[in-house]
């Protein structure tokens, strides 16, 4: 293993994510590390080695196809995100909070029991006042809570809610699905590529000698880009990058569109969602529209229209 | 520390004011001494930020331009959000129209309409329905023919917009940006970055690195329904140059740009090729036209030091002959 001549002090990363962009940040971090892996291919190159398609080549596509996808996947997870906030897709979620909420409760009486008992110990006296007033109004407000009636629904959640919460999320179901096969067929167009240049510089690499690490690390790149160059053109590569962004943008929106019908098919919502809002923009834009065409006739008018002062 | 190299670098020099705003655009006007009679408005790309053009004191264009004795306005679209969705092309033109009259001293002075990549089409539809207003066109890397076999070309043909703008609803600065990086994902992900890590003890190579990626990431989102027209009628149709573009119902027509014309392009610029601006050159009936090829990309036309000795100059001079 050869170790980079360049690294950023560790004490520093902290400072620099704050300076630099996030995206160059992130693009400079992998890309040290690809350094390193050039490097190690260097160093075999020049002991004499044969080159040959190794996990230094592996680990170089790894960071290379990570910034591949990157808005996009945080299309993906914040989707993901979204999910807990809503209630009926994430009953194991709610199941283990739960857990957590019980057990955090039987801790807090087991504490105040422990500082009960260990004042009438040591202080001789008991504990009373605001903790039993608080007790005896949990205890009373829980009764009152119970006395409510409660309504049964029925579990069956297909007939409580709107049909169209269902089709949207079926909709966005199937695209999410097909989205995930295009997805791991770019991700092995692109591999491909990327084995078939490197194999390509590998018999270059053992065919001559480079005279310095730049040189080595510039014919790969190079060989790397052409091949690029053409697979970005084709119409293979132009068939599947459609098709999974048409999936993904499809997926987005249908869910998004389930999220909604879901929140407004409860009464008690207190939230517009983005459609509603975004039918008060169009409205918004359109009044803006005539409020300026309007000025332009009255400037037009007072024959102000074309004139500064200075 | 290349922390310490990179701290405080803050993008433009020339001095300068915001005399029109309209919630989302603002019309700035640069200090300067001016002499030359007509002034210059420039429309920026709706697509980055403007201050590319004013970076800092070494690459900037405006700097030339000040100190030529210009008056100079530029046009910022701005950060769109999503309540901006709904604007249209015709808003940004309309925008444009708003902008020549706060810059124009009487209804019969004209001025030098100059347009920025993006900003170049807006121009070219501009100076085509208002050619009575314009005395200069000067377009930079400008899209006009969008029939060009390109990467990014092919990959704007191939999309469907509407499925973009219907998800995200704007088209974001982070989708853009991931497309212009991945058009050329070898040089621009791997090669630049190993670039940087050969110079980082270099503190000038990593400020001007860092001033670019600075601009390269700060992208604004692109309103979904100008990101629909700009694939669809733009790319997909190549509306202007078949003469099929129109905005309120009115035809925009090429034909009607008889004003002096300065094409500036790169003949390296992967993103808006010469092809992307040769078929209109040779389209339009001006008879006084003139085009600047830089051997540089879309970017260093304007910001390379070898830009400012050799392309900048040469605007500035074909300007002041036809400014006075």
């Amino acid at each position: 293993m050869v170790t980079t001549d360049v690294s950023l002090p560790e004490r520093e990363l902290l400072e620099l994510f704050k300076e630099a962009p996030k995206e160059s940040f992130e693009l400079l971090l992998r890309n040290l590390r690809i350094r390193d892996y050039l490097q190690n291919l260097y160093y075999k190159h020049s002991l004499g080695l044969k080159l040959f398609y190794d996990e230094n080549f592996d680990r170089i596509f790894d960071e290379f196809f990570k910034f591949f996808f990157r808005p996009l996947e945080l299309a993906v997870y914040g989707i993901r995100s979204l999910r807990f906030l809503f209630y009926s897709f994430d009953v194991e979620f709610l199941e283990t909070q739960n857990e957590v909420s019980r057990a955090l409760n039987d801790f807090i009486i087991s504490w105040f029991e422990h500082l009960k008992l260990t004042s009438e110990i040591f202080l001789g006296r008991t504990v009373t006042g605001p903790s039993d007033l608080l007790r005896y109004f949990i205890k009373m407000y829980k009764e009152r809570f119970e006395r409510i009636p409660r309504v049964d629904l029925s579990p069956d959640y297909p007939f409580i809610f709107p049909k169209s919460v269902f089709e949207k999320i079926e909709k966005s179901t199937e695209h999410w699905q097909k989205f995930s096969d295009d997805f791991l067929k770019y991700k092995g167009t692109i591999k491909e590529t990327y084995v078939k240049a490197a194999e390509k510089f590998i018999e270059v690499a053992n065919s001559k000698t480079f005279g310095s690490y730049q040189e080595f690390s510039n014919t790969f790149s190079e060989i790397e880009a052409k091949a690029f160059d053409e697979l970005l053109k084709s119409k293979e590569y132009l068939d599947l990058q459609k098709n999974m962004l048409e999936n993904l943008m499809d997926y987005i929106y249908y869910y998004r569109s389930f999220l909604e019908e879901l929140l407004i098919s409860n009464p008690v919502n207190p939230f517009a969602t983005i459609s509603m809002i975004d039918e008060a923009f169009k409205r918004i834009t359109d009044l803006k529209r005539r409020v300026s065409e309007l000025e332009k006739k009255v400037l037009e008018l007072e024959g102000k229209y074309a004139g500064r002062k200075d | 520390m290349l922390v310490e190299k990179i701290k405080d670098l803050k993008p433009g020099f020339c001095e300068k004011e915001v005399v029109l705003e309209d919630w989302l655009f603002k019309l700035h006007r640069f200090k300067a001494e001016v002499k030359q009679k007509t002034p210059i408005l420039i429309s920026y790309a709706f697509i980055n930020r403007p201050y590319i053009l004013d970076l800092h004191r070494e690459v900037s264009a405006i700097k030339y331009l000040v100190e030529a004795g210009f008056d100079v306005w530029l046009i910022d679209w701005g950060y769109p959000k999503i309540a901006d969705r709904h604007l249209s092309i015709e808003d940004y033109v309309d925008f444009i129209d708003r902008c020549v009259e706060v810059v124009r001293r009487s209804p019969n002075e004209k001025i030098t309409l100059w347009g920025y990549c993006l900003g170049t089409t807006l121009a070219v539809i501009y100076a085509s329905l208002y050619p009575e207003k314009i005395r200069n066109l000067i377009i930079q890397t400008p899209p006009v023919n969008f029939d060009t076999d390109n990467t990014l070309a092919l990959w704007a043909k191939n999309i469907d917009p509407l499925k973009v703008s219907r998800a995200l609803l704007n088209a974001t600065g982070d989708f853009l940006n991931i497309a212009f990086l991945l058009i050329d994902p070898v040089r621009l992900v791997i090669g630049k970055y190993q670039s940087l890590i050969d110079n980082l003890n270099d503190e000038k190579s990593v400020k001007d690195f860092f001033y670019m990626d600075h601009w390269i990431f700060d992208s604004p989102s692109v309103p979904g329904k100008v990101f629909e027209e700009y694939i669809i009628r733009w790319y997909h149709r190549n509306e202007i140059m078949k003469g099929e573009f129109t905005v309120k119902g009115k035809k925009v027509d090429i034909k009607n740009i008889t004003m002096p014309l300065l094409v500036l392009v790169a003949s390296k610029d992967h993103i808006t090729p010469p092809e992307s601006a040769i078929p209109f050159f040779e389209a339009v009936p001006s008879k006084d036209k003139k085009i600047l090829m830089s051997e540089k990309g879309h970017i260093g036309l304007t910001v390379s030091r070898s830009s400012h000795t050799k392309i900048w100059p040469e605007v500035v001079k074909w300007l002041i002959e036809r400014s006075n």
